[in-house]
This record gives C-alpha cells, structure tokens and sequence, in this order.
C-alpha cells in the first residue's frame, strides 16, 4: 500500500469517528480526568515533576470549519492557591501561539526534549508572558482570533494546527492551567470535529485516590511495539494499560525524580486505535501534588499523538464468555 | 412317519431358572428355500461351503427298497449338498453326497474346517442291491474324512447299538464335543439329547443332558452353537404343536430352563433342525408348515452394527472462562465473578461448575477491578443450553450379576432432526433384540459391549443410524 493510501484511510478514519466524538477541546479533556496541566519555571528541580518546563500542545481545527476560532487559557499566572508554591510565586510563563509551516511538522515540537530543537517552529502569531499577578487567577485569559488556516495544514489530519507553547522561563514555581479551543472570545464554544494533542503529557495528579486519570495515545497501522516512559511518578500508584484487546495490563511506574520506560507488543485488534493508559492513585498515603510527565513511543522511537478526545473513542475491552465442557 | 426315526424322538424334564436371552424372534425372517420340493421331505440343514448338506427322501434309485418298521416308507434317506446363490433365493447345483448307500443317510454336522463329517446312517449299510426288510436296523452315528473330494475312513461311533438309535449328530468346530439324540435306556423319556466328549482319541461315556433339556417326550435335531447355546427340536416343552424349535445354554455349568423360538421358528407344524451362523444373523431350519418337510432360510432384520461408539456419559460440567485472557492476565488486576444462572455465583479467573440439570442458564461475568476496587456488573453474558449429549442413550446399570434381569432402555436417546423409526439391540452375548425398552439376562461372568443402534425413519438421505455402546459387568451372585 502507497503512502498516499494510507494516507486517506487515516483521514478517513479520523473524519469517520471526529463528528461522534469531537465536540469539546478542553485541554485537559473530561475523558482524561486530568487535574490540570503544569509547567515550572526554569529554575526549579526537576524532581518537582517538570523534566523540560516546557509544555506544548496541539490543536487542530478540521478543514470545513472557516471561522474564527480563540484559545483560551484558565488560570495562566503561576499565583494564588490554585498553583504550586516554591518559597514565593516569582515564575514567569510565557503562552505562545504558532501557526504556518512547520508549527506541528517540525521533528523538535513532536519531541519530549523539544529544547534540544526548534520547538518554536512555524510562525508565531501570539504571545504573552504571565508573572505572579492575580489578575488571570481561576479565569480564563483569550489568544486570538485566529483564521484556522493561519494554522499548519495537515493532510493527514485533515485541517489546519495551531500549537500552544507554555513556558516557564524564570522562577521555580508549578504554574497550573488549562487550554480550550473556542470559537467565542469568552466563552467555552466547542468546534465540531476539533480535537488537541500532545506528544508529551506534563501535568498534576489528582490528590484524590480515588481519581483516575488517562490518555489516549492513538496506535495507528504500522505500530508494532510501544514504550511507555514516565517521570516522576514517585511510586504513587499504577499505570495500567486497558485497549479493545488488553483488559488491564500493568505498567511500572517511576520513582522520584527519575524515568523508567516499560514496552509491550501492540495486538492486531488495537492497530488503528487508541490506547487507555490509565493512572491510578496509590490508595494508601497516596502524594500530594504529584506532578509527573509521560510519553509514549513507538518501535521506529517516534513519540504518539495523545488526543485528549480519543480517536474512535475511549477504548473499552468487550469481554466475551467461552465454556469448554470440563473433562474427567 | 418314517422321518419319526431319522428325526428322533422326545423327553422330558425339570425346571429351573427361566429362560431370558433376550432372543427376539421378531428379528427374523423366513423364506422356503427355492429348490425344495412340494413332493420330498427335505431338512436336517447343516452348514457347507457355498450352501449346505441336507436330508432327503427323493429317489434316486429303482433298485432297491428298504423298510425297518411299519411307519417308514420305501424309500431311505439320503444326504444331498446343494450350492445356494449368494442371496439364497435360487441354488447352483445339487450333488448326493458320495458317502450315501441304499440305507439311511440322515443329519449330519460337518467339523474341522469341513473336512471331516459326521452323520447319521442305519447301522446295517453293507447290502448293495435288492429289498431289505430286516428290523433292527438301529440308526448310529459315523465319522468320516474328506480326501480328494471322496468321503472315506468312515469309522463307526463306538456308543452305537443295535439295541437303540443313535443319531443327529452336532459337534463343535474342534470335533472334541458332540450331542446326539438317542432313545437309549435310562433317559428321561422318549429320544434324549446326550453328550460326549472326546478324551484321548475316544468319546466319552454318553451324558444325558438332563431335564432342563430333556422331557418324557423326544427332544431331537440338536446343534450346538459357538455361542454355547444348544438349539433342539422337542415335543415336550411348551410347544405350539408338533416339534417346535427351543434354546438354552448353560450358566454355572447347568442347562438353564429352554426358551421357545417361537414365530417364524416355531409353527403348529413340526419345525427342527435349526442351524445359525455364529452371529446369529442366517441359518436354516426345516418344517412341515407346507405339509411336506422343507428347508427354510432364516434372516436377521436387524443390519450389522455398524460405527458403534461408546456411550459418552452425559457430564454437564464446564468450565467457563473469559475468551481474551492471556497469561497477563492471571497477575492482572481484573478479577472475575461469574453468576452461573442456577445461584452459584464463582470468583476466578475462570469458573467450574456441574449443573444439576439439562437447561438455559444465563451466565453473566461481573469484572472487579482490584486496583480501583469498582465492581463493573454484566460485562459479558450468555444464555447457555446445557444439554445431554447427542447420542442414542444406553440407561442400564454398570453392574449385574448371572441370571439377574436387566431392562435396558433407550428413552434418554438425544438425536436432534432424527424420527427414531427402529431400536435394535446386541447384547454381546451373541443375542439381539428390538424395542425401546427391553429386558434381558446374562448367563455367564463377563464384561459385555451392549449395544444400541437407532435408525430413522427414511430420510431424502436415506435412513441413517446412530449406533452406541455400553460395558456391562456381569459377576457371579
């Protein structure tokens, strides 16, 4: 089969599920169940949960959708109760907006050390940097309006990307926040058959032991094999795998301030769907604000897109009943 | 009746146990064999290559005339073979046995992979031509060997008398064990069955077979089964007029009370001389049903049982498991309970379980994530049909003991799209039967294949059959 095959039956099978299942692009999404995301400033220990303080997330808008659209972030300044205190709040995140040519197709924005490369890829088309002011705390703050086609457009995708880069660049406190596609200014408007996506999750376990949160990396036809690496997660709890062939396989989990990395075999049945990888809260003494990062590859090392609306929906393994007749 | 004497005559007896081999003569058919005459007296068939030797009074001779008593007439009896076609209904060729004199020839029974007779035949047989109507010309038995299509060496039976007849011979494959008939002193009455085995080159002294064969009346026409069954012709028992055909065999060493063959077998008429094959599936047997004396064939109905499989015993334990597991699986977090349907309800990664019953049960798998503690009910169901095997079906103890009644019953049969038009039965004593249900008795210790063949009612396919079987233990008391 020709790449450009392969091609349309991606975009196919992406515009098969997208009308279903894309209606909101909150990021994190309420599939996820993701407290929040996170970035440090420059300065603070990696041990805190941040490997790169930078976070870099994707939102694409599909081909047919021609009007304004907005994103949005919750609580952009790293101040008040609602982000993590290092000593006193003196981080400054910047918030960038890229669009054109190579936002999303530059290899260092689909990378976990995106530092290392051109991460600032495309062309920039709004920025603001947030200090420990309060006027941003617990509301939203709006980029934009964008023309989705100022994004990068991707065949395969079918529409046009903007990517969002947050940064911490000075202080060493966790600035939490939210993103949200929108196509209003001051409202969470969704955009039928949008969705956002990440290569590299940085974000804030819930406290609660009994929250489960997910990502849904997306396993397309040539995946052979996946690693999943994680950071940081100090032991506090599990990382299970569940997909339409796999009921719940255990994965390990790192320590504190360091990376392991597990692999497994991709079944058929899971080519051209989207993994669960579920993280679960240690239920005794489970810590508190665990920041963590994960990643998931594939055998080629190439990182997956985790759509925070997960292609084909959020997978779920059908159990099925089979007798033998017990012999003597 | 002349016959009267090469036949023999009868006796009498003792009852013991009745008689229960379930031999149903239902299973056979009769047909008169295609070359027998309306005018001559044939019977006395005995079992020879391509067909068999019989007894016959047709003439072959205007030279010679013979009378022992008032009864008999001119003509004596003589042995014939005659060569049947493969279906029986017609004959090849009919040849007098080169052993015949002028005198009587009679019933004879040939042994040692045929190359050996023996035979029936007047004592006095020395004269060639001319009338012979001296009396006391008893009936003996003789021997003879097959040597280049020649019967010579004939040698006399040493327990032949001219006080007496000996005659009827029937001897068993290795010629070592022999019955006859014979009206000698001290019998019960009127022709006796006796035996005589062969010790050392000589026969034994000769054995009344006792009043569980023998009556005051004639028992004649033995022959001696390979099963071990001895069938006999006789007056004495509950007959249904004339000479009827009975059975019995031996259990504990004992002749066991005789069983009527009844129809077609046995007639109003006379009817004797039955011979069967070793599976008991033909045979030959002569009866006066037509007046005259004639041979008969006798048929099993029942076909060969074929393909037979054995019983599997309906077992509804199963064991139910998730379809996707995988050694993962086993150290997974995933537990399961599995609700059976009859209100067991099973924790495991798979769940065994024997209902009580053939049913529909609903079995749900409810899925306990032991990480998150949260119970997911009814992720998977399945309406299962727990059913008795599809098979004929044998119900009948595992065990009985010599001489006990056992019904065998074919109720429980489970064939699906299958009209159950015939049951037939082999017991693996060497008798068959018909019938849904059916009783029967076994005579000696053994483990025996009883089977069971079910055949359909005609199909587009044709009739088809399904066939099963089951051991049975028989033990001594």
């Amino acid at each position: 089969m020709n790449t450009l095959i392969k091609k349309h039956l991606f975009i196919l099978l992406i515009a098969s599920y997208l009308p279903i299942a894309c209606f909101s692009q909150a990021a994190p999404a309420d599939d996820e169940n993701i407290a929040s995301l996170i970035t440090f400033g420059k300065n603070a220990e990696t041990s805190w949960g941040d490997n790169d303080h930078v976070q870099i997330f994707f939102f694409l808008i599909p081909e047919k959708f021609k009007k304004p659209v907005y994103i949005r972030v919750f609580d952009p300044e790293a101040s008040g109760d609602d982000d993590e205190l290092n000593g006193v709040f003196d981080t400054e995140t910047t918030f960038s907006v890229y669009g054109g040519k190579k936002c999303w197709s530059e290899e260092a924005a689909q990378s976990s050390n995106p530092t290392s490369g051109n991460y600032k890829s495309g062309n920039l088309k709004a920025t603001k940097t947030f200090g420990n002011t309060s006027k941003y705390d617990k509301t939203w703050y709006t980029f934009g309006p964008f023309n989705p086609t100022e994004g990068e457009y991707v065949q395969k995708f079918g529409g046009n990307v903007l990517k969002v880069i947050a940064e911490g660049i000075s202080g060493d406190d966790g600035n939490k926040y939210k993103f949200y596609l929108s196509t209003s200014p001051t409202d969470n408007v969704p955009i039928e058959g949008a969705n956002a996506f990440a290569y590299d999750y940085c974000f804030r376990m819930w406290d609660d032991p009994k929250q489960v949160s997910h990502i849904y990396p997306y396993v397309d036809d040539k995946t052979i094999s996946v690693k999943i690496s994680n950071f940081d997660w100090d032991d506090d709890g599990f990382i299970r795998i569940v997909s339409v062939a796999r009921k719940g396989q255990m994965e390990a989990v790192s320590g504190q301030d360091n990376w392991v990395t597990t692999e497994f075999k991709i079944i058929q049945e899971e080519k051209n769907t989207s993994l669960d990888i579920q993280m679960i809260k240690r239920k005794n003494a489970p810590v508190k604000n665990n920041n963590v990062v994960i990643n998931v590859r594939n055998q080629y090392g190439e990182l997956l897109p985790f759509y925070t609306i997960p292609i084909g929906g959020v997978p779920k393994y059908k159990y099925s009943i089979g007798v033998k007749q017990k012999t003597e | 009746m002349k016959k009267i004497i090469i036949y023999g005559v009868f006796l009498f007896l003792a009852d013991i146990i009745p008689l229960n081999l379930g031999f149903s003569q239902r299973q056979y058919t009769v047909e008169k064999l295609s070359f027998c005459s309306n005018k001559q007296n044939e019977f006395a068939p005995a079992f020879a290559k391509d067909g068999i030797i019989y007894c016959t009074d047709r003439k072959h001779s205007f030279w010679f005339s013979y009378s022992d008593t008032a009864e008999n007439s001119s003509q004596p009896f003589d042995l014939y073979q005659v060569k049947l076609t493969k279906d029986f209904k017609d004959y090849k060729s009919i040849e007098r046995l080169n052993l015949n004199t002028i005198f009587n020839e009679g019933p004879c029974c040939l042994f040692n992979s045929d190359k050996s007779i023996v035979f029936t035949r007047n004592l006095d047989a020395t004269k060639k031509f001319g009338n012979y109507n001296k009396k006391g010309n008893t009936l003996g038995i003789f021997f003879a060997e097959l040597k280049k299509d020649e019967w010579v060496n004939i040698t006399a039976f040493e327990y032949n008398s001219t006080e007496y007849n000996v005659m009827h011979p029937t001897i068993t494959a290795d010629g070592t064990t022999m019955y006859f008939a014979s009206n000698m002193p001290g019998g019960i009455g009127g022709y006796d069955i006796y035996v005589t085995h062969l010790n050392n080159g000589s026969w034994s002294k000769p054995e009344n077979c006792g009043p569980n064969v023998n009556t005051d009346k004639n028992e004649a026409f033995p022959f001696i089964h390979q099963s071990g069954r001895l069938f006999f012709a006789s007056k004495g028992w509950n007959t249904r007029g004339g000479y009827d055909i009975f059975f019995t065999l031996k259990m504990n060493g004992q002749w066991i009370k005789p069983e009527n063959m009844k129809e077609p077998f046995s007639s109003t008429a006379d009817d004797f001389g039955l011979i069967l094959d070793p599976y008991l599936q033909t045979g030959f047997f002569a009866s006066s049903r037509n007046k005259n004396d004639d041979i008969f064939r006798v048929q099993s109905a029942i076909s060969e049982f074929e393909n037979c499989t054995q019983q599997k015993k309906n077992n509804f334990c199963y064991v139910f498991f998730e379809n996707g597991t995988s050694e993962e699986d086993v150290k997974g977090t995933m537990k399961y309970e599995w609700d059976l349907g009859d209100g067991t309800k099973i924790r495991g990664l798979e769940a065994e379980h024997c209902f009580a019953k053939p049913g529909k049960y609903r079995i749900q798998l409810n899925v306990i994530d032991s990480v998150t503690n949260e119970i997911m009910m009814n992720q998977a169901e399945y309406d299962f049909n727990v059913e008795e095997i599809e098979q004929p079906y044998i119900t009948a103890p595992d065990m009985a003991t010599i001489g006990e009644t056992i019904t065998f019953d074919a109720k429980k049969s489970n064939l699906k799209n299958f009209k159950i038009a015939k049951y037939y039965w082999d017991f693996g004593d060497g008798t068959k039967s018909f019938g849904e249900s059916i009783s029967h008795v076994f005579y000696e210790e053994g483990l025996y294949d009883v089977k069971l063949m079910l055949e359909s009612t005609q199909t587009r396919t044709g009739i088809k059959k399904y066939c099963v079987f089951k051991s049975i233990s028989i033990k001594q008391h």
